[in-house]
């Protein structure tokens, strides 16, 4: 059966790819046709997400001056601010230390108290430096929080792949027994679990917690900040930053589907929470996702992800140079895309679990498959099957009208893609940070010119590593975790 | 705002964009294949479309003689399968005229460069290819008949206005060939060197054209023809014998006079119905000129075949 979920996405997803191919060469009038219906869908859908993205912005910038800060000691809740306390877990593997510098500078900028947060640096046995990188950094920041300290992973225990989960997974067991030695409650314990290149928002800790107060189901429930990769923007290739950018008004558009929203890179939650559900997983790469079906199923379905309104700023993946950055963009992307595993996790434990209603359980295989084979099909059918039928139908048979029909869609589509462009530009302004000096003012022009691009990467760095990663699956081919190359240039 | 109102406006749009693909995506599939509904007639049509380029840009256009909003290059769709007219204008060049057959669902590409004005000279707008042309004269006026790939039209001399007789296409050889052409009741009687055909006409409502009738085929070369005893005949000299073909009937045909000479002269008096012929009399080898009175020779020998 297991394999069976494993086979899924990719069948469906190389389905639809060779049919369209199929269809073309054969048929060429009724692939016009099917295209123009696809392409439609395609002109609502992005305007549907478009104004999505609308709205989370929207969210987002009018939340923007709230003093969460005052919010958490003023809102009457069950729990006292004052008992809240934060874990922040880094889970570190290579980064520089500048890297993590900068992340812990930015905790340190919260404005939160600092006498709540507790800082967790986890690093791995296989990481030769990790020793030496750690205990300066402990040395340094010693005094800033409540407490920090290192945990080491061990490398290559039985039952887990070398992934970030089993580093995480590690360093909350040792964090449990800190907190039950010090006494800790628990229910008053949230977790952040961090990327190394991940630079809380100043008001992170502060929103987080006024909306852990505010919640009623605060231990059904994980937090999910948007990420902004925006740490390098201004050193990062333009293609890059157009990838990240476009990943940002992902999670901003996700974060609308409130009900379907799942956790994403770096989330926290009640430790509580984390404790009853077994941790991280393991074995598995997408334990960031994983962590959400793990919490969905123990609970029946009763967990959902809020969509936190202020942001963690984190790294564009690059290279040393133009080409290793794409090698590095695409070996990100296909991580990313291995999330289709979370279909075959939570497929299986579907199976087993006769709490969950069962229209509940098709609706969220049907979301996972959805999302996934989206990604891996649309900008491959758009950017080389429309014009290829074209092309093919111009000498097949030249005076068709649904071939001419089928550019004029195609205009309007781009026009539409056009408008988006656009809304992403004026977007993507908001979450720019202050410009260095030795940087120059053109590098605006850039920004708004990098867009053009779009058409070109999405099938690229967007389809082609989602395929990769679904063929694998269903191939049986396992994908090793990939740690994204982090660097802070001199 | 509130969660709930985003929820609220989430739903709305959700909806707002699933009912519009449903609604739209029917008809724009209809209407990529060229379906069109017709109030009229209360049906489905499937129309087709037509693409016009032009070198240079912004022509006119006149579809079915009804000037168009759009310059080239333009679109029209919806356009109902039909034989259409399209006239191309564009100041300071010549307007450029052609017909066109659109099927249903299909375009019609035209893409056509204008040819600019030259001073004191006119050009023949319609679209066609022209073999050979004649002008006949009339008391109404001249006309010109052209042989062209698309058919026989007749043609005003001011060349704005043309009208198709017959869709034959005679093929650029045979009318290439061609050395004389007339008119005779309703038909066109043309020959080359060696044949002379007769077309006729179609009257309206009759639109199909028959193909052109073979009516004499020359022993030697055909070297007049006239048309004469009260239009009735084709008088022709075709080298050997001068003979007089009933136009409307193929196998009557009656000898006049056989020649000595090949080149002979003949001159035909239509007022009088009489034939002058320049020849050689065998006997002597002198050239003399000769007269034949056609209409009590023809009744003579008419006679003579009944009797017979």
């Amino acid at each position: 059966m297991k394999r069976l979920l494993e086979i899924i996405p990719g069948f469906l997803s190389w389905s639809i790819l060779i049919f369209f191919i199929v269809l073309f060469l054969t048929m060429p009038l009724s692939a016009a046709v099917a295209i123009i219906v696809f392409l439609l869908y395609w002109v609502f859908r992005l305007l549907y997400m478009s104004i999505l993205l609308m709205l989370a912005h929207h969210r987002v910038i009018t939340k923007r001056n709230l003093d969460w800060l005052a919010t958490c000691t003023t809102f009457k809740s069950d729990l006292k601010f004052e008992d809240i306390i934060h874990v922040v877990l880094y889970t570190i593997y290579k980064e520089p230390k500048e890297v993590l510098e900068d992340s812990l500078d930015a905790l340190k900028e919260s404005l939160y108290p600092k006498d709540k947060v507790i800082v967790v640096l986890a690093g791995e046995q296989r990481d030769q430096s990790a020793l030496e990188k750690l205990n300066f950094l402990n040395e340094k920041y010693k005094g800033h929080f409540r407490d920090i300290f290192i945990t080491i992973h061990p490398k290559d225990t039985e039952g887990e792949i070398p992934a970030k989960g089993a580093n995480a997974t590690y360093a909350a067991k040792i964090i449990r027994e800190y907190l039950e030695k010090n006494g800790y409650d628990f229910r008053n314990v949230i977790i952040s679990c961090f990327d190394a290149d991940t630079c809380p928002d100043k008001n992170y800790l502060a929103c987080l917690t006024a909306n852990f107060l505010k919640n009623p189901k605060r231990y059904r429930t994980s937090f999910q900040p948007f990420p902004v990769y925006s740490n390098n923007i201004y050193k990062a290739p333009a293609f890059a930053r157009v990838i990240e950018m476009g990943s940002t008004f992902w999670q901003l558009i996700e974060s609308m589907r409130f009900e379907k929203f799942i956790t994403f890179s770096s989330h926290s939650m009640s430790f509580k929470t984390l404790v009853e559900v077994g941790y991280w997983p393991v074995d598995l790469i997408s334990d960031d996702s994983l962590i959400f079906w793990k919490c969905f199923i123990k609970y029946d379905g009763d967990y959902r992800t809020y969509p936190l309104e202020v942001p963690v700023f984190m790294d564009i993946a690059v290279g040393k140079g133009l080409i290793d950055t794409v090698r590095v963009q695409y070996k990100q992307k296909r991580r990313w895309a291995w999330g289709v595993e979370n279909f075959v996790f939570a497929g299986m434990a579907f199976m087993d679990n006769k709490n969950i209603p069962f229209l509940e359980k098709a609706r969220r295989c049907y979301q996972i498959l959805d999302n996934h084979i989206n990604w891996a099909t649309w900008s491959i059918i758009v950017s080389f099957i429309t014009p290829l039928t074209l092309i093919w139908g111009q000498i097949i048979s030249k005076d068709a009208l649904v071939l001419f029909n089928l550019t004029y869609v195609n205009n309007i589509i781009f026009h539409t893609f056009s408008f988006i462009l656009i809304l992403s530009v004026v977007i993507s302004y908001e979450f720019l940070p202050p410009r260095p000096r030795e940087v120059s003012r053109f590098i605006y022009v850039v920004f708004v010119l990098q867009w053009l691009l779009v058409p070109l990467i999405s099938a690229f760095l967007g389809s082609f590593p989602a395929l990769d990663a679904q063929t694998r699956l269903a191939l049986g081919k396992p994908l090793y975790f990939y740690p994204t190359p982090k660097k802070r240039e001199a | 705002m509130r969660e709930e109102s985003y929820l609220v406006l989430r739903k709305f749009f959700f909806w707002l964009a699933l009912i519009a693909f449903l609604g739209l995506a029917p008809v724009i599939i209809f209407s990529s294949l060229g379906y069109k509904f017709n109030w009229s007639s209360k049906k489905f049509l499937r129309t087709g479309a037509i693409t016009i380029e032009t070198t240079p840009k912004e022509a006119s256009v006149f579809l079915d003689g009804q000037k168009m909003k759009e310059t080239t290059p333009a679109t029209f769709r919806e356009v109902l399968p039909d034989k259409h007219t399209l006239v191309l204008e564009k100041d300071g060049y010549y307007p450029y005229e052609l017909t066109l057959l659109l099927k249903p669902s299909r375009i019609a590409k035209v893409d056509v460069v204008l040819i600019p004005k030259a001073r004191f000279i006119e050009k023949s707008r319609f679209d066609f290819n022209v073999y050979r042309f004649f002008v006949t004269r009339h008391i109404f006026g001249d006309k010109i008949i052209a042989f062209t790939d698309k058919g026989i039209f007749f043609v005003g001399t001011d060349l704005q206005n043309a009208r198709q007789v017959c869709g034959i296409d005679i093929g650029p050889v045979v009318a290439g060939s061609v050395e004389g052409l007339k008119e005779y009741d309703n038909s066109l009687i043309y020959w080359n060197a060696r044949n002379i055909w007769m077309l006729k006409i179609p009257e309206p409502p009759e639109e199909i054209c028959s193909e052109p009738v073979l009516v004499y085929k020359a022993q030697e070369v055909v070297r007049e023809v006239f048309l004469g005893i009260k239009d009735k005949y084709l008088i022709v000299h075709d080298g050997r014998n001068i003979v007089a073909q009933d136009a409307s009937n193929p196998a009557a045909s009656f000898l006049i006079k056989e020649i000595r000479y090949p080149k002979a002269e003949v001159f035909y008096d239509s007022r009088t119905e009489a034939l002058y012929l320049r020849d050689r009399m065998p006997e002597t080898g002198v050239f003399s000129i000769f007269k034949m009175e056609l209409m009590p020779m023809i009744g003579e020998r008419k006679e003579n075949e009944e009797a017979s």
